[in-house]
């Protein structure tokens, strides 16, 4: 039984070396602190596996372009995968604060994750701002949370009061079953019927399903004049944008910003004339660089997480040393960012306007007002 | 009326997917009595295969689709002989195999994400359009060829299982791996086969699967999910009932979210799992002499 | 605290998963019950306690009553598959953890259905409350040591070697005259009640739940723990919790180009299991193999 020996033996080692590894970086964490470096720590963290990754990928993109571009000597920047888990983004939130040391985040993406982590940062006097987490919950998690994004209520109501001056009154809800797409459902629900409309059918799917066709079936039974979708998983948009198309949905399509990913264009042709609602375009000069950088218009929050870090970056270029100084600077800074102009309020929200982009020729075009 | 005739045939949309998943599986799990949970994985792979050969390298579609189909054979069985075989030997017990199929799925995916990126891959060798509208009921022609194919497959499953030697082994095996070692039947080479065969339908499954949808290297779980509920529903020990168990849910589905709420979907498939469990543990068309309450 | 907070919340995580990991192993490998349905209890654990401090209830009645909860479905479970055994067993538990993560989702008006359950109180025991992690992790500590403690003492009496004797024979055992009727539906409940347990002590650590949180990916994580750990070992389940909620986050500390840090470390992750699992292909103290 010699292997049998070795493999306990090997066994007990690594958690030895578990222990060993992260408490060696408590020891680092006292350096710093002793020696008064004034280095800062900046984390990013998102969902960089599962379903949300690719939304993660691209805001990690795009933070990682504000920091590159400002490369501040004094800042030093760390990245964490939340697996699009909310236990993930507790665990990562902790390593950085305490091992690491950070003293603000970019992150997280998904709303859910972004609430398991807040109290952490809240409690350790650590900024965390989250570039696409929606939940009206977020507003309430803290004064050191903040975010680049407008909360769902902007959108919904923007998209309830888009369709409705359009001239539409029979609306048709399609959307995820999680928590972006009960969130802002309610709200298009509550604006949408309130201006005299009518949700003549509301379906859900399953967050990475892709199969919705007897749920297309349906909302194509209950003619409906447009059809709204709540999508935020590329493999389930796709899918269902392909299924509209091979049900023969005659209705217009409309759909909020998570539609905004590149590979829904390779749909080609049926997916032309769709419209998104979006929070304000990113900047010509954003997308631009972000094309020279990484060859690929920016995906959804790319642009917000840009803001995100430039607002860090802004803080600590005006003397913010730590977390406490960095939250008190972002409540009083206003500038104009990749995704619009970023003021934040008394719960770190920021206004944010939004715009019509549609689908044309098989790109994103943004409509003028 | 068209929206009844047009759920049921989302259903059997559905269900066929699920059907070529769940073939491979119970073929897999018939023989072998463990839970493959990998099999999600070779369909997900052969997808990827499909993309890398045909969208980004350019071959002939049809040379694409027999290489994928014996590189995923030759995929599950490397898994078996590498993994499963050598666990065997030492005297892992089933729940080790299953955690060990689960340990190959998360790598492979993740694999598979380093090489092709998290985002979704659109295989484009159909455009999208309108599908064909008859008597209200609108399908595409991949959906009925994709319908065309699992029966066929079911049918040829269901000649092999009866008629040639090789599948009255694999019966023998599945029934009694005892007494079938006694009448000389060398159960590591029904097993072989067993992945072989297995496999090599995950491949046609992950091409089909590529086509009608797409891909991305979480996809695996899902199909694996609900692959697998109806292999079980239909009787997971007999590759045929596993097909039809997998049509079953795919209507149950559809159907059953005509009634209720949508959100109710994964329950109504999850409950149909567990009812079946309890009152036909073996399925629709499984045989009585699974393991159960021996 | 000579322990970072890193390393405070890593071990409060393990304490956590040590109760779950433990209570599964004595369904699992003690009774010899192939119970998927393990993270279902959990997560009506958490949901029960959080729900019920929300609304007011102070905190070990809260969590008490989790258990107890969790422990009636775990009666219920055991009713529903009393005549099914092995994988079957393993299937069906398996479509109870996944109707429960569908009942989360979708029972709305008591659960938030996707929405999640946000500022979930700390605990606060005769007017104490416990804020930081620190007084957390003493807390776990306590309370996993009195449930390994109870759940050791039950495996170690005559009725866990009545458990263990009916897991291996149980024929012979109603020969021998013994009332093997009871014995399923007691395991489960007993392991059930600690889920439950486990599941109050992580909503009210991380102060926020969802069904997500109670899903596979949570089911597989605790089934490898148990089953690296090795059937029928408390030790085993207890080392082998800190090895599989060790190994990512060493990995953590590798290096590498943000650009594929997760599936990297994802895909080592499952390697070294893989690697664990051929070195010690019954579990680190495995004894016994099941059906």
């Amino acid at each position: 039984m010699r292997t049998g020996k070795f493999g306990k033996v090997a066994i007990v080692m690594l958690i030895i070396l578990g222990i060993l590894f992260t408490a060696g970086c408590t020891d680092t964490e006292e350096v710093t602190e002793d020696t008064g470096e004034d280095t800062i720590t900046v984390g990013i963290m998102g969902p960089y596996t599962g379903g949300a990754a690719v939304y993660g990928n691209a805001a990690k993109d795009g933070a990682m372009l504000a920091f590159n571009e400002a490369n501040l000597s004094n800042v030093e920047v760390i990245v964490e995968d939340t697996k699009s888990e909310t236990k993930e983004a507790a665990t990562a939130m902790n390593k950085m604060v305490s091992v690491d040391n950070v003293q603000a985040v970019v992150g997280d993406l998904i709303s859910a994750a972004t609430l398991a982590a807040a109290p952490i940062a809240e409690q350790n006097q650590v900024v965390m701002i989250s570039p696409a987490s929606t939940s009206t919950d977020v507003s309430d998690a803290g004064d050191y949370i903040f975010r680049t994004i407008p909360g769902d209520d902007g959108q919904g109501i923007f998209a309830a009061q888009t369709m409705s001056d359009a001239g539409y009154t029979k609306l048709a809800l399609l959307y995820t079953n999680d928590q972006y797409g009960n969130g802002l459902a309610t709200i298009i629900t509550e604006e949408f019927t309130s201006l005299g409309g009518e949700i003549v059918a509301e379906e859900t799917y399953e967050a990475g399903s892709s199969d919705m066709r007897t749920q297309l079936t349906k909302i194509k039974d209950a003619n409906p004049e447009v059809v709204y979708i709540v999508s935020n998983t590329p493999d389930s948009s796709v899918a269902l944008l392909r299924q509209v198309t091979e049900i023969g949905i005659e209705a217009d399509i409309y759909g909020s910003e998570g539609l905004k990913v590149g590979s829904i264009l390779e749909l080609g042709d049926s997916v032309e004339g769709i419209t998104i609602t979006s929070v304000s375009p990113e900047s010509e000069e954003f997308k631009q660089k972000y094309m020279d950088e990484y060859g690929e218009e920016p995906p959804a929050f790319a642009a917000q997480a840009y803001d995100a870090a430039t607002a860090i970056i802004m803080a600590i270029e005006d003397g913010a040393t730590n977390g406490e100084e960095i939250k008190d600077k972002l409540y009083e800074m206003e500038f104009d960012g990749a995704s619009g102009h970023i003021k934040f309020d008394e719960n770190g929200d920021v206004e944010g306007g939004y715009v019509l982009v549609e689908v044309q020729d098989g790109a994103f075009v943004t409509l003028e007002e | 009326m068209s929206l009844l005739a047009q759920s049921i045939i989302n259903g059997l949309i559905t269900g066929s997917i699920y059907a070529l998943v769940a073939a491979g599986y119970s073929l897999i799990y018939s023989t072998n009595n463990f839970m493959h949970f990998a099999h999600g994985i070779s369909v997900v792979a052969a997808g990827y295969m499909v993309y890398w050969l045909f969208t980004l390298a350019g071959t002939p579609f049809y040379v694409t689709c027999i290489i994928t189909v014996i590189l995923s054979a030759l995929f599950g069985l490397a898994m078996y002989r590498l993994i499963y075989l050598p666990l065997q030997r030492k005297g892992a017990s089933n729940v080790i195999l299953l955690i060990a199929s689960i340990g190959i799925l998360t790598f492979f995916q993740n694999v598979i994400q380093i090489a092709f990126g998290s985002g979704v891959k659109l295989i484009g060798y159909i455009e999208v359009a309108k599908g064909i509208t008859f008597a209200g009921i609108t399908m595409t022609l991949l959906q009925i060829v994709i319908l065309v194919i699992s029966f066929i497959i079911f049918i040829m499953l269901y000649q092999f299982m009866q008629r040639t030697k090789l599948g009255r082994n694999m019966r023998a095996v599945s029934n009694n791996k005892e007494l079938a070692s006694i009448v000389g039947i060398n159960h590591i080479r029904v097993s072989d086969f067993s992945f072989l065969i297995g496999s090599g339908l995950a491949g046609v499954a992950g091409i089909l699967v590529a086509l009608e949808q797409n891909l991305s290297p979480l996809m695996g779980t899902n199909l694996m999910i609900k692959g697998f509920t109806g292999a079980v529903i239909g009787g997971i020990n007999y590759v045929p009932g596993s097909i039809v168990g997998s049509f079953l849910l795919g209507l149950a589905e559809n159907l059953g979210i005509l009634v209720l709420p949508s959100g109710y979907k994964d329950a109504i498939a999850f409950s149909m799992l567990f009812l079946f469990l309890l009152f036909k543990p073996n399925g629709i068309l499984g045989k009585k002499e699974g393991r159960f309450d021996k | 605290m000579i322990i970072s907070a890193y390393q405070t919340h890593i071990f409060i995580l393990i304490f956590i998963y040590i109760i779950l990991a433990v209570s599964l192993n004595l369904a699992l490998g003690y009774t010899g019950l192939l119970n998927l349905g393990h993270v279902a209890f959990y997560g009506i654990g958490a949901y029960t306690s959080a729900l019920l401090a929300i609304e007011g209830m102070p905190y070990l009645a809260a969590m008490i009553i989790a258990g107890l909860f969790a422990s009636v479905f775990g009666y219920l479970l055991v009713t529903a598959t009393d005549r099914l055994k092995g994988d079957y067993l393993a299937m069906a538990t398996l479509g109870f953890s996944f109707v429960v993560y569908s009942l989360l989702l979708n029972l709305r008006e008591i659960t938030r259905g996707a929405m999640g359950i946000p500022g979930i109180p700390k605990p606060s025991i005769l007017g104490l409350t416990v804020r930081t992690n620190d007084q957390y992790l003493i807390f776990v500590l306590l309370i996993c040591a009195i449930s390994v403690f109870i759940m050791y003492r039950i495996v170690k009496s005559p009725f866990g070697k009545l458990l263990e004797a009916n897991r291996d024979n149980a024929v012979c055992l109603r020969v021998l005259g013994k009332n093997t009727f009871g014995l399923k539906y007691k395991a489960m409940m007993i392991s059930a009640f600690f889920a439950g347990i486990s599941g109050s002590l992580y909503a009210h650590y991380i102060t926020f739940i969802d069904p997500t949180s109670f899903y596979i990916s949570e089911l597989i994580l605790i089934l490898t723990i148990v089953i690296v750990g090795g059937l029928a070992s408390i030790k085993g389940s207890i080392v082998a919790t800190a090895v599989i909620i060790y190994v990512p986050e060493i990995l953590r500390t590798l290096d590498l180009p943000s650009s594929v840090l997760g599936p990297v470390r994802q895909a080592l992750y499952a390697a070294i299991l893989i690697a664990i699992l051929m070195l010690r292909p019954r579990g680190i103290f495995g004894k016994v193999d099941l059906e």
